[in-house]
């Protein structure tokens, strides 16, 4: 795929023009209508993708039933990250609103580039721990409100309000 | 000395294995070690995050400030762990307070030098952020079991 449209995504921002063609080259570019499903919860062994364009939806079925939307994300936002580190489950499901452009990389790739200590593999690196970084952040919060939970029992509501800001 | 106990310290972490000696040199020129005593703490929430750190020897209780004001144990860090890494990485205030419950020795690193490590393609960046992934990959998805556990008990009435 195209580097240029790669280098602008913030994700990438600052990375040299011959570490955006190395990572632009292991990479597909991929067009989704509006709902479209981009990753499924409970997937496995799937690749990263990148938004390029519009914006998409992540959401979280609970064991519980029901389902919490956790973010919106637009152009940068690197999703699937963490399934493709561990090899475990994706934790939410991805949905396109509108028209949305990804760039998608391919398990193995994103491996070689974890495993890589060239140049262009550190910084994908570090722009990777940038995403789990803000990830975190999100559910560093909810564990902290786990914590402070009311001993008396809460709603499915409340408890999801309380968990996901918003019930 | 001072120099020598950081370039020991790195070449034993089980991280940086297989680092070539130059290169071990040049991350410890970079990093200090920092001795706490019990209670000692290595730095608070909301404070500006200037460096990251390579717990040795220890352990630090990790404390933050509930919406509703209260002040919660969320976690434990221990030796081989990086923690501070956060808020050097995306340049946020800190987000918890760690606090010494023994002595606890840390190697002490500015981000900036980690910036420049990663900038300069170093092979400890690599070996750094390996770590750093992995502890915020298992993060990630002890809290998503926590909650899912937590909404799974309050399904069934048990909350």
């Amino acid at each position: 795929m195209d580097a240029a449209a790669l280098g602008a995504v913030p994700m990438m921002k600052g990375m040299p023009a011959r570490s955006l063609t190395a990572i632009a080259a292991m990479m597909d570019e991929r067009a989704y209508p509006d709902g479209a499903l981009l990753l499924q919860q409970g997937e496995r062994l799937g690749g990263v993708y990148i938004v390029l364009e519009g914006e998409v939806r992540v959401t979280r079925t609970l064991p519980a039933g029901g389902s919490v939307s956790l973010a919106t994300l637009g152009r940068g936002a690197a999703l699937g990250t963490l399934a493709a580190l561990d090899g475990g489950p994706r934790g939410a499901s991805v949905f396109a609103r509108g028209r949305v452009r990804c760039a998608v990389l391919p398990r193995d790739a994103f491996q070689e580039l974890m495993d890589g200590r060239t140049a262009v593999a550190i910084g994908f690196q570090h722009a990777v721990v940038q995403g789990l970084v803000r990830d975190v952040r999100a559910t560093n919060r909810r564990l902290v409100e786990l914590a402070s939970l009311p001993d008396q029992s809460l709603s499915l509501q409340d408890l999801t309000g309380r968990l996901y800001g918003s019930s | 000395m001072a120099a020598g106990t950081a370039f020991d310290a790195i070449a034993r972490h089980p991280a940086f294995v297989g680092l070539a000696a130059a290169d071990v040199e040049q991350v410890a020129a970079g990093c200090e070690n920092l001795h706490l005593p019990a209670g000692g703490v290595l730095f608070a929430e909301g404070e500006e995050s200037l460096y990251l750190y390579v717990v040795l020897h220890g352990r630090l209780r990790v404390t933050c400030r509930a919406a509703s004001g209260v002040e919660v144990v969320v976690g434990e860090s221990q030796g081989g762990e990086v923690v501070g890494e956060m808020g050097v990485i995306d340049g946020a205030p800190r987000a918890a307070t760690l606090t010494a419950i023994g002595p606890v020795e840390v190697l002490q690193m500015r981000g900036e030098f980690l910036t420049g490590l990663v900038n300069g393609g170093h092979p400890a960046a690599a070996a750094l952020l390996r770590v750093v992934r992995r502890q915020l990959v298992a993060r990630i998805r002890e809290t998503d079991e926590r909650v899912d556990a937590v909404f799974e008990s309050c399904a069934r009435g048990g909350r």
